[in-house]
């Protein structure tokens, strides 16, 4: 067995245990298979350029799958000093070498980050190339983010609660790269602090950042579909599958700024993608109307709503603020509002939905809030 | 570049063994990419099944057979998107050695994903056995697999990708859609925008 055909065998090997989540054992093969072809590498004469530069650069990505990122870095730079690799060569080797300098970083910092980011793509409406307005895109990249947050307080088995647990908020932290050039695409990354997955003593295993990406792009999925059926199979708990449901409601594009927002792991193909477009704002009500429990139904002909900018939320006294053309309203909401809904929503145009219940005494209270659709306002 | 139309009809082709007739893949990879086909393949079908092919332009059709994946098969491809890419690799490899006579040289991990290297038999390798992807009749493939589904934009994307891909290395690209049967396998150029062919 040459060196080529040993460094395949550990391959196989490596990816094998990689799917039986054996994450220690697969690191060290992806070694063994990194030592061989880098020696594979060195053996060759100097003219054979295309195989050194290929196999190089697959050396140097088998080290960094086996988290060997010094020897990986240091492939890198010898390659890259040799005046015969090509520029299409050089373009892969300088993108692994971001990544291995962002992963040694992040590891500096006591987090860990995933193999793969999440990459939200802004398109039509008025994005530009690699251009967008903030406001047209912050409440859905905040809205996503938070939606991590829950899903990981999900998938952890964590109660569900108005605000996640601080040890979700200690534990995972969140960044966006640039935006990449040809569009606006920003990767987002679920980094996880290191030491704390270590030391768990009451709680569950929190997932792993990549199990909580993957998770999310299967609930875009199903709500993208208008599988509430098969939104309803994979989150069985209803206070999450209606947090998660309002989350995306705040990402889905308003037509006008954008037209499109899509969603996929970076590593995935293009056509595996999920977007969701304006249309998709209508069958995310209807889920969430779905969701509702029959005891919280408002007849149709009681239900009202208000528009204006969501000037500020008093988490004290359950209020939020409109500043409406007829001035400065309180609306109280309620207890499912939840913060993380509410705060992408800050000095953004808002439709609030609900009711006055004869109770209460009169006072509106407010059981939605949502983006405000210039075609749709009230 | 011609494709060869060597098949009798009524041949099936067996999804195994695939390290015998191509010296890039190691026995442990070959046993792994044909449990994975066999898995994606008896997803939607009973063996043997009948594929189109359009190659190069060209049409023809194969039947291809398969184990029956064991339940140990199935649960260690349980894994969607993983079985339906290793499953792709068996069977678009064993089809370019049918139609192009082209056989896998090696492998290379990209960051996103693997590449193949193909060669007529006998090129392609040194000496030792290893690759030698300055041999000037390598060229690199391209491969995806589509569980589900029409294959039309799946393969212009993967045109494109060869089309950005090293430009010292030419390239093929080439996806099969488990579900409906089909092959197909195309160069940079785009051969107009038809989609699955009938089987």
């Amino acid at each position: 067995m040459n060196p080529y055909e040993e460094s395949q065998t550990h391959i196989v090997e490596a990816n094998r245990l990689l799917r039986a989540e054996d994450v220690q054992s697969a690191r060290f093969h992806f070694r063994k298979a990194a030592d061989l072809q880098w020696s594979f590498v060195k053996a060759l004469p100097g003219d054979r350029v295309r195989t050194i530069a290929v196999y190089g650069l697959s050396a140097a990505t088998l080290y960094y799958r086996a988290h060997a990122l010094d020897e990986a870095e240091g492939i890198i730079h010898r390659l890259l000093s040799r005046e015969s690799i090509e520029e299409h060569s050089q373009w892969g080797l300088r993108d692994l070498l971001a990544r291995i300098w962002n992963e040694q970083q992040m590891e500096a910092m006591g987090y860990h980050l995933p193999a793969q980011p999440v990459s939200v793509t802004f398109s039509r409406g008025n994005i530009l190339h690699g251009l967008a307005a903030t406001d047209a895109v912050d409440t859905p990249i905040r809205s996503v983010l938070n939606l991590f947050q829950r899903i990981a307080a999900w998938m952890g088995g964590f109660p569900f609660s108005a605000k996640p647990h601080s040890l979700l908020n200690e534990s995972y932290r969140a960044f966006s790269s640039e935006p990449a050039l040809g569009s606006y695409r920003i990767d987002l990354y679920l980094a996880q602090d290191a030491q704390l997955v270590l030391d768990l003593p009451d709680v569950g295993q929190l997932p792993s950042p990549d199990s909580v990406m993957s998770s999310f792009i299967q609930v875009v999925s199903c709500a993208s579909e208008g599988d509430y059926g098969g939104l309803c199979s994979l989150v069985g708990d209803e206070p999450y599958r209606t947090v998660f449901i309002r989350l995306l409601r705040n990402a889905v594009p308003d037509g006008t700024e954008v037209g499109e927002v899509e969603f996929r792991r970076a590593d995935e193909p293009k056509e595996q993608a999920v977007s969701l477009y304006p249309s998709h704002r209508e069958p995310l009500r209807h889920m969430l109307r779905q969701s509702q429990p029959p005891s919280a139904r408002v007849a149709p002909e009681q239900v009202q709503q208000y528009t204006g900018v969501l000037r500020a939320v008093d988490l004290d006294a359950n209020l939020l603020r409109l500043d409406m053309d007829g001035g400065k309203m309180p609306f109280h909401k309620a207890h499912d509002i939840l913060d993380d809904i509410v705060g992408p929503l800050l000095n953004k145009r808002v439709t609030i939905t609900g009711h006055y219940p004869r109770r209460t005494g009169g006072r509106f209270r407010a059981s939605d809030i949502e983006l405000a659709v210039d075609s749709e306002a009230a | 570049m011609q494709p060869v139309d060597d098949l009798a009809e009524g041949q099936a082709v067996f999804v195994r063994d695939i390290d015998r007739t191509h010296p890039g893949v190691t026995p442990a990879a070959s046993q792994n990419m044909c449990e994975a086909a066999s898995v994606c393949l008896a997803r939607h079908h009973e063996p043997p099944k009948r594929f189109s092919i359009t190659c190069l332009g060209r049409f023809d059709t194969f039947l291809l057979q398969w184990e029956p994946p064991t339940p140990r098969a199935r649960n260690c491809h349980a894994n969607e998107h993983d079985a339906t890419k290793d499953g792709a690799y068996a069977v678009i490899l064993l089809t370019v050695e049918r139609q192009l006579r082209l056989v896998a040289v090696g492998q290379a991990e990209t960051g996103t994903g693997a590449d193949w290297f193909v060669a007529p038999i006998g090129r392609g390798r040194d000496e030792s056995g290893a690759p030698n992807l300055d041999h000037p009749e390598v060229l690199r493939l391209e491969v995806s697999g589509q569980n589900t589904g029409t294959i039309g934009h799946r393969i212009r994307v993967k045109q494109q990708q060869v089309a950005r891909g090293s430009p010292s290395i030419a390239g093929i690209a080439a996806v099969v859609g488990f579900e409906r049967a089909v092959i197909r396998i195309e160069d940079a150029v785009t051969r107009g925008d038809h989609e699955d062919e009938p089987v």
